[in-house]
């Protein structure tokens, strides 16, 4: 069994009898969810690619400079050394960089692709030799019901412990490993008191380099363009007029939908957005208290009020029991979304953007990809027209890199980065 | 010799000071600082602070005599308080 400190057991191209040699360094990935990435080559005439190592459930597409291939085929195979691995064989070798959408890793009993948080930080332990039980991180489907990730492991360095916070820490969640638990970073119901009977030594600190009162979260991510593709921009407005524009980057890369980026990005923000005491505690060794639940604080030298236990450290030779614990103070802030941005390639047939004869047309959507008619789209900042009831607006414009503000009654305001 | 914080929120709060710290500057635009300690015994910072008022513009008052104007940017609660403050 690995400890949450050993790197995942990854393998490289060399670890193959067969791979091509300057690809001999690349990671084999593993995959979880939805994800677009960018596959390993196997052979030196470009027609074998690996996908991931490990069967996948699908692949949906595969593309050569944004173009979408047809003669491709998924084979899911034993490697030479007996491993299963996903492949995509092509008909002739690409003219540029490939990229493949994967449905990635199933369940090994369930055969149901592993794509909750909850199920891919199970599978991560399972990979590494533990045995978690069905319900491992069960806070995790309780508190983020219907969440779906998509994320990809290509680092040869990665630790477990890293691994599993990449999956949970961005949701806003906190999480331990024996036995498997995590939940949202909430107060829950006090467990106890700590009062002057059993707090032998005590302090708070609270920082201004804690407060962030602007979040701009980039989601969904694309590991063969190595990059976010979309973001969505939130602000507590209270928060703002009271400490300033306090911004702060999310990394929520494994988030693929909109909606969920944006409920994190609001849950994550109000509490960023207002005031927090770290909490240092000696206590009686005899209390029981775990990490994850909440005490009520009552000694007179610190606020009082409810606190989550961040983490406990017990000194069986003094008989204590140290805590650090986490207090919000004063009332959680509004947090409204002020922008979402999306990122978008010309060069992709099936995105939203063609051009021909100095004209642009974009197709402009929600985040389900429904067209969004009657939308003032406004292109550089200059120019303002409407889309159409196809939700398509046409301008006259240079190739090249520009800017969509798009605004429509009912939705938040959103920017599209656009390459035509 | 009696030094007070005035704390500039709404309504503004003023503080006796157990005693201040150092105030700190340097040269190439180093921002100067001051750490300002409070009684906190009885609990009686601990109460007043219970929502540290960060980033709040608070002045050190010596004899009534302004000698430092900043922000507050930590606060520490123990057998006193400490906050400190940066120009």
């Amino acid at each position: 069994m690995r400890l949450l400190s050993d790197p995942l057991p990854l393998r490289v191209a060399a670890d193959l009898p067969r791979y091509r040699a300057e690809a001999a360094a690349r990671v084999l990935p593993w995959v979880y969810g939805r994800v677009t990435l960018s596959p390993v080559p196997l052979d030196d005439a470009g027609l074998d690619w690996l996908v991931a190592d490990h069967p996948v459930v699908a692949v949906e597409a595969v593309r050569s400079a944004g173009k979408a291939l047809d003669g491709w085929q998924l084979v899911q195979r034993l490697d030479e050394t007996g491993r299963a691995i996903a492949t995509v064989r092509l008909t002739r070798a690409p003219e540029a960089e490939l990229a493949v959408q994967v449905v990635g890793r199933r369940d090994d009993t369930s055969g149901a692709l592993l794509e909750h948080p909850a199920a891919i930080a199970a599978d991560l332990l399972r990979r590494c030799g533990w045995s978690p039980a069905a319900d491992a991180f069960q806070g995790l489907r309780d508190d983020f019901p219907g969440m779906a990730l998509g994320l990809v492991f290509a680092e040869r360095e990665t630790a477990l412990r890293a691994a599993i916070g990449r999956v949970i820490e961005p949701l806003g969640a906190v999480w331990f490993a024996d036995p498997p638990t995590a939940r949202r970073r909430a107060l829950g119901v006090p467990v106890t008191t700590l009062d002057v009977r059993v707090v032998d030594q005590v302090t708070a600190e609270a920082s201004a380099g804690d407060l962030a009162t602007v979040a701009r979260s980039a989601f969904a991510y694309d590991w063969a363009a190595n990059g976010a593709r979309q973001s969505v921009t939130v602000q507590a407005p209270d928060a703002v007029r009271e400490f300033g524009l306090l911004e702060v980057e999310m990394d929520l890369g494994g988030v693929r939908t909109a909606r969920d980026a944006l409920a994190i990005a609001q849950a994550r923000l109000a509490d960023l957005a207002r005031p927090s005491w770290t909490i240092r505690a000696t206590v009686d060794g005899g209390l029981q208290v775990e990490r994850g639940e909440s005490v009520t604080m009552a000694h007179p030298r610190v606020p009082a009020g409810a606190a989550l236990v961040l983490s406990t450290a017990r000194d069986r030779a003094r008989g204590t029991l140290e805590l650090v614990l986490w207090m919000p103070a004063g009332a959680a802030p509004r947090v409204e979304m002020t922008q979402r941005g999306q990122a978008v390639d010309a060069s992709r047939p099936d995105d939203s953007v063609t051009y021909k004869d100095g004209v642009a047309t974009f197709t402009i959507t929600d985040a389900g990809g429904n067209p969004l008619a009657g939308a003032a789209v406004t292109l550089d900042g200059q120019e303002t027209r409407e889309t159409d009831a196809q939700g398509r607006v046409q301008f006259r414009t240079e190739r090249g890199a520009h800017t969509l503000d798009v605004y429509l009654a009912g939705y938040a305001p959103f920017a599209l980065e656009v390459m035509v | 010799m009696r030094a007070q914080l005035r704390i500039e929120t709404v309504p503004p709060v003023v503080l006796d000071v157990l005693e201040t710290g150092a105030e700190r500057a340097a040269l190439n635009g180093e921002v100067p600082s001051v750490a300002v300690v409070l009684d906190n015994a009885r609990g009686e910072a601990a109460a007043r602070l219970a929502v540290p008022p960060l980033r709040a513009r608070a002045v050190l008052l010596i004899d009534d005599v302004a000698v430092f104007t900043g922000s507050v940017q930590a606060v520490t609660l123990a057998d006193v308080a400490t906050l400190s403050l940066e120009g």
